[in-house]
């Protein structure tokens, strides 16, 4: 035997072996606390991709900080927010789900789109704020700057933060994760972050949380083929029975989910979640499969109990900001797209800021018009509002303008068919009042959640079609009055109401109602209002 | 003034020492970190020993095994040299057509730190067409004064190299028989260093330490010094441990002549499934030695060969030598579990991995991706994780030569030497392409 073995070579090898051992222990020991049970390889793919990502946006941003040259482009890193010289008056929430490396569906912004994005709405000035001075903010406790938003992500996934925390950190951004609160506890899961991941997440200070339902974002069956259903929205199909859920079993699941949910999350992650945004889109599903029509409206009814807020995607159907005055549970958020460029984002959140009287509009540009039905379009110095083909009538109303009370809406329109209506004190899409101009008459209305109710009437010759004609809506606190020409022919009392302005046409004959407005003035409302030349 | 002097002095010499310290840390840290990657892989990846037990054993087995083998290197036993024990030697270069380095070859014996008249030098000249036998006896002229004896043996027709060994074993008169290749050249230090392990009865072998002489020619004699380097310093070392060195190279082996008698014949006449076999003489005789004695390495005794430089001889060696390893392991493999239990597990170990490889090789970079998409990165990053291991280790003891080239070494031995095991089976009784 050529063995040798001294005490120093044994010495030697007991260290090796101790630094060894140890070294792998606490690999195994970082691992399971910082990426839980994430998959090994999957953990150190992250590993490396939070290295090298702080590390480039460390030197991007002290690049962009140190720079003498760049400092005058690129300074708005560092400012912090200059005394900001109004207050805001309104909040938009964004909504996110996956930041991916190449764009393949619809739902996820590309890495290099999303840091386009925060630039660009830094660099305007906007800035992310907390989900608890936004609730504050809308229970009127507390002032935030104008240009203050909230960005929310939903399902919890890992390239929900991964990707995002380092460019936070360099923009001092926030975000808001929402958290299917059953979706940590997947063993191994490359998808989803797991507990560990989302304590340390919450430990950085960037981020908070909400609840995202327990596990109602896959999806059921709603029928014994296996149809797929939604959670919130459709009665499900129990196996054992053989059957459709009654309303009292839809409710109590949804009811059980939704409380469950928060008390897992406040258990687990010690944090209080007060806000749930609604898995699976815009109204809870009630687009989708639907067998339940009055499914949606107790999911948010049972959400209301439990929640402080309730956020859906925006659907056009109301301002894209949300208001303190609005004491609703529902809240909106806007789905960023993803073919959003930063200036495209940053257009639409400029184009939702709360907007100042007096307002004139050339429609030289957009400047926050929304469809709440038929097609908008926006070009040639022209709002041009047009039917859908099976449809008898288009509305728009105008963005940021939710605040006005007493004014005065002027517009010139080239009206050559049905009866176009001029909108105030417009709520959303379904609660209004309104002038409605026809061939030899004129009407006021009241619209409230969708019910009609005419206020006054009147015949009056010359209230003709034209392809240049001058037509208004003033209101003023309770009464509505139209005006023909800049002369008031019809007035009427309604409740008191404060809201903003839209269009609508109407035609009995389908897809044919079009109307162009080629210029529009809003004023404070006067006594003595006439023709502004 | 002076003590100004001896300070900086004294400073110089620390810091030269520190140097040298800190120079070494960065290729041991970074070969320490590689095995704790290495290992890290296997823990994350211990699953796999349930998936399939073949692949999963397959890939504990060969991280156990080439670990195992840098372990026991580390504790193989330095013998130092003792100037009372003095054996007398004998030289035998069997050449044929060496004139390029027969002469240096032979003027080197003289060259050696050892009592001339306990040197004896047999040259055979085995059916050389060119001018070999000229440059033997005119360097045979040269040194005879500095020698004990000169012999040579001049063969008109070519014999074989068994042959010509076997002829300077029975001609000999010394105790202890150093077999040197015509194209290697010994160090001056190279016989005590053979010698001193023969003070030992059980000792019947003993191999040196040979590096490769034109290694700076080309990449393929680079990547080849690497190769020689590991598999003596590494892989000999650990067997060494055992005293179970399975080959020790006709390049510079010395063998104790007493013990070689009594088979020499029986080595001479060797065949093989019905073949005479022709190639791999060294392999076998050491296979003849250490069934009743030992074999050993020692790291001291140096020698310098010269390999092939281009590609397709070097192939047709590597045939060669894996054909010899067939045979050779075939027939070690019927006595080797008599042997030390961590000599025998590593053996059989070896020949295991030896033939599974190609296979794993295929499930790996054929199989998989061509039947599951599967690509094979965790193969792949751990044979890169090995080779970086071997290339470490060669950087840390011969300095920073081309040692990355360790790495495009193996990654060539993996892709187009592996497969010459399962044709070398295929091939065996196929003996045309004997030695040289």
């Amino acid at each position: 035997m050529y063995f040798h073995l001294t005490w120093q070579k044994f010495a030697m090898m007991v260290f090796v072996c101790f630094v060894l051992y140890t070294s792998l222990a606490g690999t195994a020991q970082i691992r399971a606390d910082r990426y839980g049970s994430t998959p090994a390889f999957a953990s150190v793919g992250l590993a490396l991709q939070e290295i090298w990502l702080h590390v480039r946006y460390a030197v991007e941003g002290s690049v962009l900080r140190g720079s003498q040259l760049a400092g005058a482009a690129f300074g708005f890193v560092n400012a912090e927010r200059t005394a900001a010289n109004s207050n805001a008056k309104a909040i938009p929430v964004l909504t996110y789900h996956r930041i991916v490396d190449e764009s393949g569906d619809l739902n996820n912004v590309t890495a290099a789109r999303f840091r386009d994005q925060m630039l660009t709405l830094k660099r305007a000035g906007w800035e992310t704020i907390t989900l608890r001075e936004y609730l504050d903010f809308m229970n009127r406790r507390r002032e935030l700057p104008e240009r203050s938003f909230l960005i929310t992500f939903d399902d919890g996934a890992k390239e929900s933060f991964y990707p995002v925390d380092p460019l936070f950190k360099m923009l001092g951004y926030e975000g808001v994760m929402y958290v299917i609160a059953q979706a940590p506890h997947i063993a191994e899961s490359t998808y989803y972050l797991s507990e560990p991941e989302i304590k340390r997440m919450l430990a950085t200070g960037r981020w908070e949380i909400g609840s995202h339902s327990y596990d109602g974002h896959r999806p059921y069956s709603s029928n014994a083929q296996g149809s797929s259903a939604i959670f919130f929205a459709d009665k499900l199909w129990i196996e054992s029975a053989g059957r459709l859920e009654s309303e009292a079993e839809f409710t109590k699941r949804v009811q059980e989910d939704l409380i469950r949910a928060r008390s897992e999350l406040e258990s687990t992650y010690g944090v209080k979640i007060d806000t749930f945004a609604f898995p699976l889109g815009n109204e809870t599903g009630v687009e989708g499969a639907a067998n339940f029509p009055a499914g949606a409206s107790i999911t948010e009814r049972e959400a209301a109990k439990i929640y402080t807020v309730g956020f859906l995607q925006n659907n056009n159907q109301t301002y894209t900001f949300n208001h303190p005055i609005s004491r609703s549970f529902i809240a909106r958020r806007i789905h960023v797209d993803y073919d959003w460029s930063g200036e495209r984002l940053l257009e639409e959140m400029e184009n939702g800021l709360p907007k100042n009287l007096p307002y004139e509009d050339d429609f030289s540009r957009d400047r926050g018009w929304l469809a709440a039905w038929g097609t908008l379009d926006l070009g040639r110095n022209n709002l041009s509002l047009q039917a859908d083909r099976n449809a008898s009538s288009a509305s728009a109303f105008l963005d940021g303008s939710a605040l006005w009370k007493d004014y005065s809406f002027d517009a010139s329109a080239r009206w050559t068919n049905g009866s176009v209506f001029l909108l105030a004190n417009l709520v959303d899409s379904k609660t209004y009042d309104s002038c409605a101009f026809s061939e030899g008459s004129v009407r006021i209305q009241s619209m409230v959640a969708g019910n009609t109710k005419t206020l006054a009437e009147k015949r009056d010759s010359r209230v003709a079609r034209g392809n240049d004609v001058r037509i208004g809506i003033r209101v003023h606190d309770a009464v509505i009055e139209c005006t023909w020409n800049y002369e008031s022919i019809l007035e009427a009392y309604d409740t008191e109401r404060i809201g903003g302005i839209g269009v609508q046409i109407w035609n009995p004959e389908i897809g044919t109602a079009a109307l162009q407005v080629s210029n529009i003035l809003v004023r404070p409302y006067a006594a003595s209002s006439t023709n502004p030349s | 003034m002076s003590s100004n002097f001896s300070i900086k002095s004294l400073g110089q010499s620390a810091r030269t020492r520190w140097n040298s310290i800190v120079q070494d840390f960065g290729p041991w840290f970074l070969f320490f970190l590689v095995i704790y990657v290495i290992l890290l892989l296997k823990v994350v990846t211990y699953h796999t020993i349930y998936d399939h037990f073949f692949f999963g054993f397959y890939s504990i087995l060969i991280t156990t095994y080439i670990l195992s083998r840098f372990i026991l290197s580390y504790l193989h036993k330095p013998i130092s040299y003792d100037p009372n024990y003095q054996p007398s030697v004998t030289f035998v270069v069997p050449a044929k057509n060496e004139e390029d380095n027969i002469a240096e070859t032979i003027r080197r014996f003289a060259e050696v730190e050892y009592p001339k008249e306990k040197i004896e030098v047999i040259a055979i000249n085995d059916g050389s067409t060119d001018r070999t036998l000229e440059h033997i006896v005119r360097t045979g002229e040269e040194i005879k004064n500095n020698i004990q004896r000169f012999e040579v043996v001049d063969w008109k027709e070519n014999r074989g190299k068994r042959h010509g060994m076997a002829e300077g074993v029975l001609r000999a008169r010394h105790d202890i028989v150093i077999f040197v290749d015509s194209d290697s050249f010994i160090e001056p230090d190279c016989v005590k260093h053979l010698t001193k392990y023969f003070s030992d009865n059980s000792v019947g072998a003993v191999s040196g330490h040979t590096d490769v002489y034109n290694r700076d020619t080309n990449v393929l004699t680079q990547m080849q010094a690497i190769r020689y380097y590991i598999a003596f310093r590494v892989y000999k070392a650990a067997e060494s441990v055992f005293g179970t060195v399975t080959c020790c190279p006709g390049c510079c082996s010395a063998y104790r002549r007493a013990y070689l008698l009594p088979f020499i014949n029986e080595w001479l006449n060797q065949s093989f499934l019905g073949e005479r076999c022709t190639f791999g003489d060294d392999r076998s005789l050491t296979n003849f030695m250490i069934r009743k004695y030992r074999a050993v390495y020692s790291k001291d005794a140096k020698a310098h060969t010269v390999v092939p430089e281009n590609f397709g001889k070097y192939l047709r060696q590597q045939q060669r030598w894996k054909k010899s390893w067939v045979r050779e392991t075939f027939i070690a493999s019927t006595f080797m579990w008599k042997m030390n239990p961590i000599a025998a597990v590593s053996f059989y170990s070896y020949v295991f991995l030896a033939f599974s490889s190609p296979i794993v090789f295929f499930r790996a970079l054929v199989w998989y991706p061509l039947m599951f998409g599967a690509l094979p990165i965790v193969y792949l990053f751990g044979l890169l994780l090995m080779l970086l291991l071997h290339g470490l280790y060669y950087r840390i003891h011969v300095g920073p030569r081309a040692w990355l080239l360790a790495i495009c070494n193996f990654w060539f031995n993996t892709v187009i030497l592996m497969w010459q095991l399962p044709w070398a089976v295929i091939t065996i009784r196929d003996s045309r392409w004997g030695t040289r």
